[in-house]
């Protein structure tokens, strides 16, 4: 029994390089083929939509949904997940616009703070994972209403203005053309894709994710290992709403609804399971431009949003019957 | 058409002049100065952006843009997040406009400062923009068309204090959404219509339904229990109004609701008294208009910064007047009295 646990811990990494990058490869058709087969069909409709000034702005759009599907491919590699997200992102957005505008903090010292704020909603989700024994989806629910009710409390619901506009160069700006919240995402997925890849970390979070009995009996400490999981999925959704923050110039404290759902989309999307152990950066930050690029085309090729919305289900849906399909077929 | 409006309008004079002097409504000119554009030179398309997608009262500023559309030969696209609190969402929808090749937009701001950088993107494009109902701070579009949100809701209030209350008690508020800047205007309006009454006192804080009609189910519930004395709760627009509507139907309560709005199931409400007032906006006039206005904009003409557009404050005993059908008509074109 330990021999096989050992066997199925370590499977990833006595993979040969070819297989891997195979399985890889066929992890991520279907959100590649989808992204292609869309941009054709709206450049057709609209030619405008594949202007330089499109894609910049394609590129604002996915930045905070790519962002927390880095976060959320993590927490599901271990079979987790985190619908506390889009609340997440209010609160932080509040915190870090109070602390600019009320408190009169340095921006960079705001949104180390924010972070630091991330951080410690991680780690009290990952404690009641981990030490109370609640299930992820139950404690990010709880999460949830509670992030909310104190974005609600921060400032009695009413929204912050008043940004710098040195603030807003997180999102206005550009580097090379490119906006620079979309350069933090990529950051950020560069960073994770090596972390989820090429570390203990990594293959900690996805052998967990695997067969958690089989990763403790091989001596990884999987109560601490979650908890550093959830505490890097705060961070991540703290910075996620730093970069919503700076995208829409205002904190409102309703503001980030239903982004978990968007996150955790992108990740289904990106050839992620729910059931752990599967997962990839690119593939999430795949899906997260598929879900953006729908959005997108459909209102340039004037087609009505109900319909966005119909497609986006369908696409969601169909992601993880190609997956069934291609596993059974293997 | 011009017959219906100007009985609107009239309706709305009459009807200040019958509850007495209205508070200050800031004189800005009516519809009725926008000059009737030409035939357009070319076959325009226009992109229409309120703050969600699935709201009655959306809708019919989609019809009325729509309708607008028809009568010039030009396209409107309509396009809302599906939540009204989606920013992000709302933002990224005005920058697509202006990249997809619009040629004017109509939007309703979700955030008065908020939109400020699209809109002024889409104004270095030479984009006309129209706001309508919501507007933005400071007003950069080329024109604002909406009602005086604070004026209407002082005249509720006044008409509520004179004739639901008899001068004193207590009222309460439930409003749908704190950020918007009609949902700050209302509630504002209507607490400044009642401070010339010493006698009435509003109970607790306003609290927010967030557009929810079972979270206004919910509040107007703990409502009734919390102030037994309670006359009126005021709902700011029609899903804040229809909650309490619904909890003082089941609580056989004898509180007044005064609100917002005029969807269906709110007329039906009128009709048995649940609902003793609420004051109708008119927005088919605004997405009629905003499409007018675009095309005078497009023509070279000067359009005013601000547009009022009227209201009317609807009753259960002036509910079967033709002035009330033409209003609860700017909600729902194809309403009939007696269906």
């Amino acid at each position: 029994m330990d021999q096989q646990a050992r066997t199925a811990a370590l499977d990833i990494e006595s993979m040969p390089r070819g297989r891997m990058l195979w399985r890889f490869v066929r992890q991520i058709a279907f959100a590649l083929i989808s992204i292609v087969v869309l941009v054709v069909v709206f450049g057709v409709l609209n030619p405008r939509f594949l202007s330089g000034g499109n894609w910049f702005h394609i590129a604002q759009q996915v930045a905070v949904i790519a962002i927390l599907a880095t976060g959320q491919t993590f927490i599901i590699a271990t079979a987790g997940i985190d619908i506390s997200q889009g609340s997440v992102v209010a609160l932080s957005s509040m915190i870090c616009a109070i602390a600019i505008v009320d408190a009169h903090m340095p921006p960079a010292i705001a949104i180390v703070l924010t972070l630091a704020l991330g951080a410690v909603i991680g780690a009290i989700i990952g404690l009641s994972v981990v030490a109370l024994g609640v299930p992820p989806f139950i404690a990010t629910l709880g999460m949830l209403a509670v992030a909310l009710g104190a974005a609600l409390l921060t400032t009695n619901g009413t929204p912050v203005f008043g940004l710098p506009n040195g603030f807003q160069e997180i999102s206005q700006g550009t580097v090379l053309g490119f906006p620079n919240m979309a350069w933090i995402a990529v950051l950020l997925a560069l960073f994770s894709a090596y972390l989820l890849n090429k570390t203990r970390f990594g293959r900690y979070t996805l052998a967990i994710g695997s067969n958690a009995e089989a990763a403790r009996r091989v001596g990884i400490n999987v109560p601490r290992h979650l908890l550093l999981v959830y505490v890097f999925g705060g961070i991540v959704s703290s910075l996620a709403g730093v970069i919503y923050l700076a995208y829409t110039a205002a904190a409102q404290p309703t503001s980030g609804g239903n982004y978990e759902l968007y996150a955790i989309a992108a990740v289904v999307i990106g050839g992620g399971s729910l059931f752990g152990g599967v997962g990839t950066i690119l593939g999430s930050i795949l899906g997260a431009l598929l879900m953006t690029i729908l959005k997108n085309g459909t209102q340039l090729a004037g087609i009505s949003p109900y319909v966005e919305q119909v497609i986006l289900g369908i696409v969601v849906v169909g992601a993880v019957y190609v997956d069934n399909l291609r596993r059974r077929l293997r | 058409m011009n017959l219906r409006k100007s009985l609107l309008g009239a309706a709305a004079v009459a009807l200040l002049g019958a509850i007495g002097a209205a508070p200050a409504i800031a004189a800005a000119p009516t519809v009725h100065s926008l000059p009737v554009p030409a035939n357009p030179a070319k076959h325009y398309h226009f992109t229409l952006i309120t703050k969600s997608n699935a709201s009655p009262y959306w809708l019919a500023v989609r019809e009325g843009a729509d309708a607008a559309a028809k009568k010039f030969g030009v396209s409107v696209a309509f396009e809302a997040p599906a939540s009204g609190t989606d920013l992000a969402g709302q933002i990224g929808m005005v920058n697509n406009a202006v990249t997809g090749g619009t040629d004017g937009i109509i939007l309703a701001a979700q955030n008065p400062q908020a939109l400020l950088k699209p809109v002024k993107s889409a104004i270095a494009h030479h984009i006309p923009v129209v706001t309508v109902d919501s507007g933005l701070s400071p007003n950069i579009s080329d024109c604002f068309l909406a009602t005086s949100n604070v004026g209407a809701a002082a005249a509720l209030a006044k008409y509520t204090a004179d004739h639901l209350m008899g001068g004193k008690g207590q009222y309460a508020i439930v409003d749908f959404n704190h950020t918007a800047s009609t949902g700050i205007a209302r509630p504002k309006g209507f607490m400044l219509g009642m401070k010339s009454y010493p006698h009435i006192r509003k109970m607790g804080p306003i609290q927010y339904s967030n557009n929810d009609v079972s979270a206004g189910l919910r509040i107007a519930t703990t409502m009734l229990t919390q102030y037994p004395h309670l006359k009126v709760i005021f709902g700011a627009n029609d899903r804040a109004a229809l909650g309490p509507a619904e909890a003082v139907q089941r609580a056989h309560a004898k509180v007044k609701v005064v609100g917002f709005d005029a969807d269906l199931g709110e007329i039906a409400l009128v009709k048995s008294g649940i609902i003793q007032a609420s004051i109708l906006q008119s927005p088919y006039d605004m997405g009629y208009y905003a499409v007018v206005a675009l095309l005078d904009k497009l023509d070279g003409k000067t359009l005013p910064k601000r547009i009022n557009t009227p209201y009317f404050l609807l009753t259960p005993k002036n509910l079967g007047s033709s002035q009330a059908t033409a209003a609860i008509r700017q909600y729902a074109p194809k309403y009939n009295p007696a269906g």
